[in-house]
């Protein structure tokens, strides 16, 4: 007798998940409007004006939650990738698709809002240093994901070989997130740590960590929502995804009936 | 913006039009796919 009251693998049927996924949608769409509602009123109305970049540093509240995102949702998806190959499970891997063009967007804005910061406080749009060049990278690794997946016509070969590419380059992650520790980066090194107190103004900490909580309540929305449209995609074969019941074989048949 | 405006509302804009359009494309995906 099982000690939990459901099976944790009762939803990687895509069929449930498609279902449990169209309820959670809404509710992850009315916490990110919330969420980015009180984390945008706190940066721009209560959070003060920096000492000495001025008004440029309210684009931390949109860089960094989109530069978490860019690799927390990589990370997310070689996990599902790797569960996906491993398992041989096809909702993981069409999950693992889901999220790459997300973690793309948040990826190019984390590089996009970085430049429009480093042109007024650095003087260059754009330096080779190691945080950016890793993170231009991992652009080109979530690019690399989509492309692999896209270029190979059998579903589940290409999960496979789409997995081999993710969890290969999840190496790069840990390489972005230490980089201003291990190089002599010009990139600022971290305003947040696990064991030290944040070296920023209160409310600004707190506006920013707001508007990751929205970005991540949006990230789960959209990926959801393409993971549906993924689902009705390769299962349409299958009779809850709206295929027409094939009729039962009758003795002498040799297959399907065939309408005439 | 203290002169940054710019750069601030440069970055707010891309950021708000690709966190329009990247939901409505899965969106639209969704419902290609229901057809």
């Amino acid at each position: 007798m099982s000690l939990f009251p459901f099976s944790f693998f009762h939803y990687a049927a895509p069929s449930r998940f498609y279902a449990l996924a169209g309820r959670l949608v809404p509710v992850f769409w009315a916490a990110a409007i919330v969420l980015a509602a009180a984390g945008l009123y706190t940066g721009f109305f209560r959070a003060p004006v920096d000492a000495t970049q001025g008004d440029a540093y309210r684009i931390i509240f949109i860089h960094i939650p989109a530069a978490w995102m860019s690799m927390v949702l990589y990370l997310a998806m070689a996990f599902w990738a790797a569960i996906g190959w491993a398992f041989n499970a096809r909702l993981a891997s069409m999950v693992a698709r889901a999220i790459a063009p997300t973690g793309a967007m948040f990826t190019f804005l984390a590089l996009w809002t970085g430049a429009l910061w480093g042109k007024p406080t650095w003087g260059a749009w754009w330096v080779w240093d190691a945080r950016l060049t890793s993170e231009l990278i991992l652009l080109f690794l979530y690019a690399g994901f989509m492309a692999i997946v896209s270029a190979i016509d059998e579903p589940r070969r290409a999960d496979k070989a789409g997995a081999l590419v993710a969890i290969v380059g999840s190496v790069n992650v840990p390489i972005i997130y230490f980089s201003v520790k291990w190089w002599n980066t010009l990139h600022q090194g971290a305003s947040i740590s696990l064991t030290a107190a944040p070296t920023m103004a209160r409310t600004m900490l707190a506006a920013m960590l707001i508007m990751t909580l929205a970005f991540w309540a949006y990230a789960f929305a959209v990926v959801f929502t393409r993971t549906r449209a993924i689902v009705l995609e390769r299962e349409r074969h299958a009779q809850w995804a709206g295929a027409p019941a094939r009729a039962p074989a009758t003795r002498g048949s040799v297959g399907p009936e065939v309408s005439t | 913006m203290g002169g940054y405006g710019l750069f601030v509302w440069g970055a707010y804009g891309v950021t708000a039009l690709c966190m329009v359009a990247e939901p409505v494309l899965a969106a639209l995906r969704l419902r290609r796919a229901a057809r």
